[in-house]
């Protein structure tokens, strides 16, 4: 151990000195990759403790909680419980949304019993006083500074019931309930909130308990006193919506920094790879004086594990200034929306920063691996000699080519077999298999190329071209690794480029079959497409008169629970609807019969969104059942949609019926959205002037279709940034490492580069061989990742497509496009290399060793 | 005593799938402080017998001992072991570690050996001045001499006080001065500080500095 240490001091840590480029190459791709390992979990951790944080906010010192259907539930449930044995305190919720006159960011009205509350959850107040009596409320500091809101000012509130006016008599600091919805939350009378959206129910209450009692218990009690259709839950049992999300989120955070990690890994296997070949006679020198083969392994190891070191520390300090910049860059509450708006603080975990340390050394220990075993198995006499029995020489090595078609024929099996249906593990296993099958494949592939590259390159390139390719395909042990990594860019870039590219056009698909209205009038909301609150009756009545309106389609939303799942109902007139050139993005069954089922009220029947199709495995003939104020109701499917009005409401599952029908069964005749169209001639902007100055307080939002349009573009670019970036530090990834390989191909071909110079090659026709010989290698990465990609997208397009209700298409303009960029990547970082390499100096290349 | 014996030993070597007989039942020994030659056209299998000698590889047949140790019963790591204490390498083209200096390349073997960095570098200082190199000791190999390289190269075998120097073709990337400085300096190692040497050579100039020549032709002994 003490001679390695010497040997490491004197032998290896010079050498990383004296190569300071091929250091710093490799050093940059460790780098990225912890980097990345840092910034992804961090990202999937934040999100999922902001809602953690708001969920606790709400729970305060509750032990239980009472919930029922999306409309409320009575309230004289509360006396009841109040009534139950082992109930310390009982306090009532009422929630709706409104805005504030003038605005449309929706407010989050939480209504309460002041005399009780205080006791259940905290309201840290920065001024004023807490609420008594009716008419008073309470705002977070950071909203009232906003809105230049001061205490004592009055303010109207406008709600699916009217407008109310309250007194400002206090202001909440941004903790506790003041952190839900980002802030934008009203504090009132729950009185006053029943008042605001329209009916006496309650929609929650919480519960704390006696000291020595067990919420079971309590619950048990509970179940026996109260209606079946509300909900009882111990606080520590609530699920939140966002539990799919998380675990989606973590794995393909993890999943992609991992991926980037090895990338780096890949580099240092090329440098130690490479650094073994150089050493050779050292090797046999250090050897023959006595040191063992395991030192000599140890060394290289060590080697491996230091430039792990140096690259981790660079690499972690680099990840904590990518959080930095991405919680001021990215609005990340926006970004995974929820409708709960979520204040999303940027933290790396305590636990990530040693993990990445663990595998950024680790990792580049595993790929040094095996250089160093080599190393350690040179033979002293040889390697003394100068004598190079040629080992990089590489065979197609049977075993290798049986593995890779095992692979690739079990990952077909399980993407192309439908009898069991698709599941998420099964097509997620079927792609993971098929990359270690398609990379074994590779060195074999590169070596049977050999037979017939070379000849077909020299006709095309002449001298510089047979090089390329003798090269290539003859030695391709060092070039394996960055082709591996060329592969896997190729592959990424594609599958990122087509779903970036099916989300485009299906904003196309959308905008000309369901953007055909002249104008939508929405409730106020977070987006056109998720209103908070109803619209008013008299802007209905107003519109009705107009005589430039030729048609006004009424569409209501609703949420509601089933054992199934959570949905929302659209509730749309489809036959006027459709009698103005509307239509859905048909996914499966007969459409023309399904169109006719869902108008005859008579017989129930929904449309149901692709997502819910998939989740809850219902297909067009199934039935489900809806809770509704007549009993449980049987809906048949007709059909399923792509649904992704808001593309960012990934889990949302919609059920679209007749408005009649809705009317009918619910009892409802409020309304979230108006499609109208206008008589020819007549201009949607003075539509918009006269609605507007009848309508001073607002509540609504009038829209165009160029700005339903730029609103799903944005959302549909903030979730492809992620992919972008992530494609983006694969492609610097890869070219770090072609430029890292081939730094240490110049370095290591010197000799061979000064006897071809010398027998008359000019030094540009050297320099070209290198470029040849990457680019041939891209040509060949493209020809194994395009269609690893096209099968990716086909596994994609059975299940995530029907998730996020995108088709994943190769658009071959934008797969061209991502092929050129890595092709244009790959040839600049084989520039200064080239260069170097038609600049070696004869002499002095043949005289070296 | 015998220093080194040689005891009906074969070597083969693969090229290929075809076979090389380069030694073939050679035996021979060398007493011990005796400075002895081996010479031999090119493919003689001079150069198998000293890489056998050292260890550096193994007879197909037949039995080596240095003494008195029978080394082709030893294992790698013993092997690696003996060599380090019982054998001093010398090479043609000198094999100095390029990133160290004179004196870091002589102590090498000590610090293999585990000495500790500051008692290495003393001794190493003192045997720099042996091969008269102490004003270069903080010198690299690309900034000394052919013969100044090959004088530290020679510091370094002496310096674990290994009792068998094997040198092979020492002179051969040297002018013919400087070859007659490095043979003196062998031949000094020999009478004055009684260490055995083998020296692998075709040069008969080279050859005449040693006490007792063997040669060799088609593996075998010729003459001796």
């Amino acid at each position: 151990m003490f001679a390695t240490r010497h040997l490491f001091r004197l032998i290896a840590m010079r050498h990383v000195g004296r190569h300071k480029l091929r250091t710093l190459l490799t050093l940059l791709g460790l780098i990225v990759g912890v980097a990345t390992f840092i910034f992804g979990p961090t990202l999937a951790a934040s999100i999922t403790s902001a809602f953690d944080a708001a969920s606790a906010d709400m729970a305060g010192r509750a032990d239980l909680e009472i919930t029922g259907p999306d409309e409320g539930f009575r309230q004289r449930t509360l006396a009841i419980v109040r009534g139950i044995d082992g109930i310390a305190l009982a306090a009532p919720q009422a929630q709706t949304v409104a805005v504030l006159s003038g605005q449309s960011e929706p407010l989050v009205i939480f209504g309460i019993d002041p005399s009780v509350e205080p006791t259940v959850r905290s309201y840290p107040l920065t001024d004023g006083r807490f609420i008594q009596h009716a008419g008073q409320v309470l705002f977070t500091t950071a909203y009232a500074r906003e809105r230049d809101l001061q205490l004592g000012d009055h303010v109207t509130l406008i709600a699916a019931n009217g407008s109310r006016t309250f007194e400002v008599v206090g202001l909440l600091a941004a903790s506790g309930i003041g952190r839900l919805n980002n802030g934008d939350v009203a504090i009132m009378r729950y009185q006053d909130a029943q008042d605001l959206r329209g009916n006496a129910n309650l929609d929650a209450i919480a519960i704390t308990l006696k000291p020595d009692i067990t919420p079971d218990t309590v619950i048990d009690r509970l179940r026996a006193n109260l209606p079946d259709d509300l909900k009882i839950e111990a606080m520590q049992d609530k699920r939140g919506p966002l539990e799919d999300i998380r675990n989606v989120l973590s794995f393909v955070m993890g999943f992609s920094s991992l991926m980037l990690l090895s990338v780096g890994a890949t580099l240092v296997y090329n440098t130690m790879t490479v650094a073994v070949a150089q050493r050779r006679t050292e090797i046999g020198v250090l050897r023959a004086l006595g040191v063992s083969r395991r030192s000599v392994r140890n060394l290289f190891l060590l080697e491996a594990a230091v430039l792990g070191a140096v690259g981790t520390m660079l690499g972690i300090a680099a990840g904590y200034a990518l959080v930095q910049s991405a919680e001021q860059a990215l609005d990340l509450g926006a970004i995974f929306n929820t409708g709960a708006n979520l204040k999303v603080d940027l933290s790396v975990p305590g636990w990530l920063p040693i993990a990445a340390v663990i595998a950024g050394i680790g990792l580049p220990m595993i790929a040094a691996w095996l250089p160093s075993r080599s190393a350690a198995q040179i033979d002293p006499i040889e390697a003394l000699s100068g004598v190079h029995t040629e080992t990089d020489f590489m065979r197609m090595k049977r075993r290798r080519v049986i593995a890779a078609i095992g692979l690739l024929a079990v990952s077909i099996y399980l993407l192309a077999n439908k009898s069991q249906g698709q599941s998420m593990p099964q097509i997620i296993s079927g792609q993971l298999l098929m990359l270690p099958g398609v990379l074994l494949l590779l060195p074999g592939l590169i070596v049977a190329l050999g037979r017939i590259v070379p000849a077909l390159m020299q006709r095309l390139f002449g001298i510089t071209g047979l090089l390329a390719a003798d090269h290539l395909t003859k030695r391709p042990r060092r070039m394996t690794a960055t082709a591996m990594v060329i592969v896997i860019s190729v592959w990424a870039a594609t599958v990122v480029s087509s779903g970036n590219f099916g989300y485009h056009r299906f904003i196309d698909e959308w905008n000309a079959s369901q953007n055909v209205w002249d104008l939508t009038i929405t409730g106020a909301g977070p987006s056109p497409f998720r209103s908070s609150v109803s619209l008013p009756t008299t802007l209905i009545d107003q519109l009705l008169r107009r005589r430039d309106i030729t048609a006004i389609v009424s569409e209501r939303r609703k949420k509601i629970e089933t054992p199934r799942g959570d949905f929302e109902i659209r509730a749309i007139d489809l036959t006027a609807y459709q009698a103005q050139g509307a239509r859905f993005l048909w996914d499966k069954g007969d459409e023309a019969a399904a169109h006719a089922r869902l108008i005859d009220t008579a017989r129930p029947a929904v449309l149901l969104s692709s997502f819910a199709s998939f989740a809850q495995d219902l297909q067009p003939g199934d039935t489900i059942t809806l809770d509704t104020p007549r009993g449980p109701v049987q809906f048949e499917i007709a059909g399923t949609i792509l649904s992704a009005i808001d593309p960012v409401a990934i889990g949302e599952a919609s059920l679209i019926m007749d408005r009649a029908l809705y009317r009918r069964v619910w009892h409802d005749d409020h309304v979230d959205r108006l499609m109208i169209k206008l008589t020819s001639g007549a201009d949607a902007q003075t539509v918009r002037r006269d609605l507007q100055h009848d309508h001073p307080d607002g509540g609504f939002a009038i829209i165009d279709p160029a700005q339903l349009s730029a609103s799903i573009d944005a959302a549909i670019f903030n979730m492809s940034i992620t992919s972008q970036v992530l494609s983006l530090l694969l492609l610097a990834t890869m070219t770090l490492g072609i430029a890292n390989t081939l730094v240490i191909e110049v370095l290591d071909r010197r000799r061979e580069m000064g006897l071809l110079r010398a027998l008359g090659l000019r030094g540009r026709q050297v320099a070209s061989s290198l470029v040849l010989e990457v680019t041939l290698l891209v040509i060949i990465a493209c020809a194994l990742g395009l269609p690893m990609a096209i099968y990716t997208n086909y596994a994609n397009s059975l299940g995530i497509g029907e998730i996020f209700a995108i088709r994943f298409v190769l658009d071959p303009i934008e797969v061209a496009a991502s092929l050129g960029l890595i092709l244009v990547s790959a040839t600049a970082a084989s520039y200064f290399p080239a260069r170097q390499a038609g600049r070696v100096d004869v002499l002095e290349a043949l005289h070296c060793e | 005593m015998s220093a080194v014996i040689l005891t009906a030993v074969s070597k083969v070597y693969h090229q290929g799938s075809t076979p090389v007989q380069a030694l073939n039942n050679v035996t021979l020994s060398i007493a011990d402080r005796q400075f002895v030659a081996v010479m031999g056209a090119s493919g003689s299998g001079k150069s198998t017998l000293l890489h056998l000698v050292a260890g550096l590889a193994r007879p197909t047949s037949g039995e080596i001992t240095l003494f008195e140790q029978t080394i082709s019963a030893l294992n790698d790591d013993q092997l690696t072991h003996f060599r380090r204490t019982h054998v001093g390498l010398i090479f043609q083209s000198f094999n100095l570690l390029p990133t160290m200096s004179a004196l870091e390349n002589t102590a090498l073997p000590l610090l293999i050996n585990g000495a500790r960095m500051r008692d290495a570098r003393q001794r190493a200082g003192d045997y720099l001045e042996i091969v008269g190199l102490s004003d270069r000791a903080s010198h690299r190999p690309d900034e000394l001499s052919g013969g100044q390289q090959q004088r530290v190269a020679i510091a370094r075998a002496l310096i674990n006080d290994a009792p068998l120097l094997l040198a092979d073709e020492p002179t051969g990337n040297l002018d013919s001065k400087t070859g007659e400085e490095i043979l003196q300096l062998l031949h000094t190692l020999v009478n004055d500080r009684g260490r055995t040497i083998i020296m692998v050579t075709h040069d008969p100039r080279a050859a005449s500095y040693a006490d007792r020549i063997i040669t060799l032709k088609d593996g075998q002994v010729m003459s001796e």
